[in-house]
């Protein structure tokens, strides 16, 4: 099945893309790096309850940056991809193309430096960890849950962004879910609500919730793309 | 056009019925009615704050209006379906690629918007300019940064060019190319092109029509033809008396300057051959130009005699 071209996924438009939220990236991959070199512990799910928050808020604010510098419509970068002649539709979908890359990107600096030697040489080389490189197999599974928070924010906050920058009443209308939203995550999937290998009812109850309410920001901010005013 | 189209006739591509914007309390335009067809190239303009801006980008669908609505291609320009939005191109006022980009990346970037966009011809015209597509964006000057994206929008083959300051910053053999570029476009492929611009020597050299605005509101909307047939311009003394222009001629316009009065005055009968006779030696009769015509028309006059029923009882 031939699908017509402006339905496909565009790499030019996605790494033009990606490319404008690059220092935010590069600032993230060094954290990262620098949380998975020098943290002493096992990398698992609960890491220590404060690490899991921290962790969570490293998600937070790095998701609050991608959208900010990627969705501003007074901007110069802004209004003119907005002109090029791309449908909203598809701006919308490379936008989270292009976020989903970002936070890969960091994912993969986290991951070289986890699953490569080089967290295991220094921390023996400072004598910072008695674990390594015996505790490669627990952690792959570390990824998941900050994977699973970028999942159910990065929409909401496209949303959220896009609809305060509107010259319209109402620009706090999904604010405060999207507050509730991210507040949720981070206190569900940053401590102990999902530990063990199989999840009790209100586990997957808190899942199922968080989920709703960040396809209903993402359907929103679907559907408010269509309409946003570039104001420069 | 694209490939398959050909111009038609007098059919619309732009259009705009009862177009009103507010900025909360200001009304910055309208209400706006226009149409203007297919295979012109249209000159939009009037002074700074005039609402020219608002206007295209109401066109372009980049804002909302408050009223009324703006057409583009026959489709409303908030909503052009995903097939027609790429023929249109648009260079706007600080709507900027990053400093970071290549020229190549947005000639890719331009090529994926826009079925028609022809990389090759973006090249030489790039190229004319000594723009090689490997530099930034950022590395160019202001002209330079104006030339490629022109030139972007040019490539795209588009059936509307709507232009807002295409000659900011363009020396004037720049400025000169490019209007040709632009009028060359028109005249092949029967696209169309609305340009806002502040320099009226150069846009008056291709334009087929005018749209004069002032304070929100569109004072002329004509062909520049009809304009150069049916309007003069008359150059008189500052204190000369009172004369009949003959019957039919219409003032439009009164302006004094030092030691002068300029009139525009309009007859579409043919009464116009008979003025330098009707108005004596010392009116100095002659063709009117668009910067003229647009200074007539938008600034306000400068001594006593401020209103047009002044003028024209001077006429009497």
């Amino acid at each position: 099945m031939n699908l017509p071209r402006r339905w496909l996924p565009n790499v030019w438009l996605i790494a033009f893309l990606w490319r404008q939220q690059l220092a935010v990236t590069g600032v993230a991959m060094v954290l990262a790096a620098c949380f998975a070199v020098l943290w002493p512990g096992r990398l698992y799910w609960p890491v220590m309850e404060e690490a899991g928050l921290l962790v969570m808020l490293f998600v937070v604010v790095h998701s609050i940056a991608l959208v900010m510098v990627q969705g501003r419509p007074s901007s110069g970068t802004f209004a003119y991809l907005y002109t090029r002649g791309f449908s909203r539709d598809r701006l919308w979908a490379h936008q989270m193309l292009a976020s989903a890359a970002a936070v890969l990107t960091v994912a993969l600096a986290f991951v070289l430096v986890t699953w490569t030697p080089a967290r295991a040489t220094y921390q023996d080389l400072v004598r910072l960890s008695p674990f390594y490189p015996g505790a490669a197999m627990l952690e792959r599974g570390f990824l998941l849950r900050p994977l699973l928070v970028y999942t159910l924010m990065l929409p909401s906050l496209h949303y959220v962004w896009i609809r305060l920058a509107q010259p319209m009443r109402g620009g706090l209308a999904g604010f405060w879910l999207a507050a509730w939203l991210i507040a949720a995550s981070v206190i569900a999937l940053g401590n102990e609500l999902f530990e063990g290998p199989t999840l009790a009812w209100h586990s997957w109850l808190t899942l199922a919730s968080l989920a709703m309410a960040a396809g209903l920001l993402a359907i929103w901010g679907w559907r408010l793309h269509r309409q946003v005013e570039v104001t420069r | 056009m694209t490939e398959q189209a050909q111009p038609s006739g007098e059919k619309a591509v732009i259009e705009t019925r009862g177009l009103c914007r507010d900025y909360g309390s200001r009304r910055a335009l309208g209400p706006v009615d226009l149409a203007v067809p297919t295979g012109r190239v249209v000159a939009l303009v009037g002074p700074n704050g005039a609402g020219k801006t608002t206007l295209l980008r109401l066109l372009m669908g980049l804002i909302e209006p408050t009223r009324g609505e703006a057409r583009l291609l026959g489709h409303p320009a908030r909503r052009l379906p995903a097939a027609a939005s790429g023929l249109v191109a648009w260079l706007g006022d600080g709507h900027e690629p990053p400093r970071w980009a290549k020229l190549q990346t947005l000639m890719h970037l331009q090529r994926e918007a826009s079925s028609w966009f022809h990389p090759a011809r973006a090249t030489a015209l790039l190229e004319q300019r000594g723009l090689h597509p490997s530099r930034r964006y950022g590395q160019l000057s202001k002209g330079q940064k104006r030339w490629a994206l022109s030139a972007l929008a040019l490539a795209s083959r588009p059936d509307v060019l709507i232009f807002d300051e295409p000659a900011d910053g363009l020396d004037p053999a720049a400025r000169r190319a490019l209007y040709e570029l632009v009028r060359d476009d028109v005249t092949d492929r029967g696209s169309t092109a609305l340009i806002a611009t502040h320099i009226l020597t150069d846009i008056e050299r291709v334009a087929d029509m005018v749209i004069v605005m002032h304070h929100g509101l569109v004072r002329l909307h004509e062909d520049l033809e009809t304009l150069r047939e049916q309007v003069r311009e008359v150059e008189l003394p500052a204190e000369a008396p009172a004369r009949d222009p003959g019957p039919g001629v219409e003032l439009l316009a009164r302006q004094r300057s030092a030691g002068s009065q300029i009139l525009l005055v309009r007859s579409g009968n043919g009464a116009l051959h008979d003025l330098p006779r009707r108005l004596g030696e010392d009116a100095h009769v002659r063709p009117v130009s668009l910067e003229t015509l647009c200074l007539a028309l938008t600034q306000p006059v400068t001594d006593n005699a401020t209103d047009t029923e002044d003028a024209q009882e001077m006429l009497r």
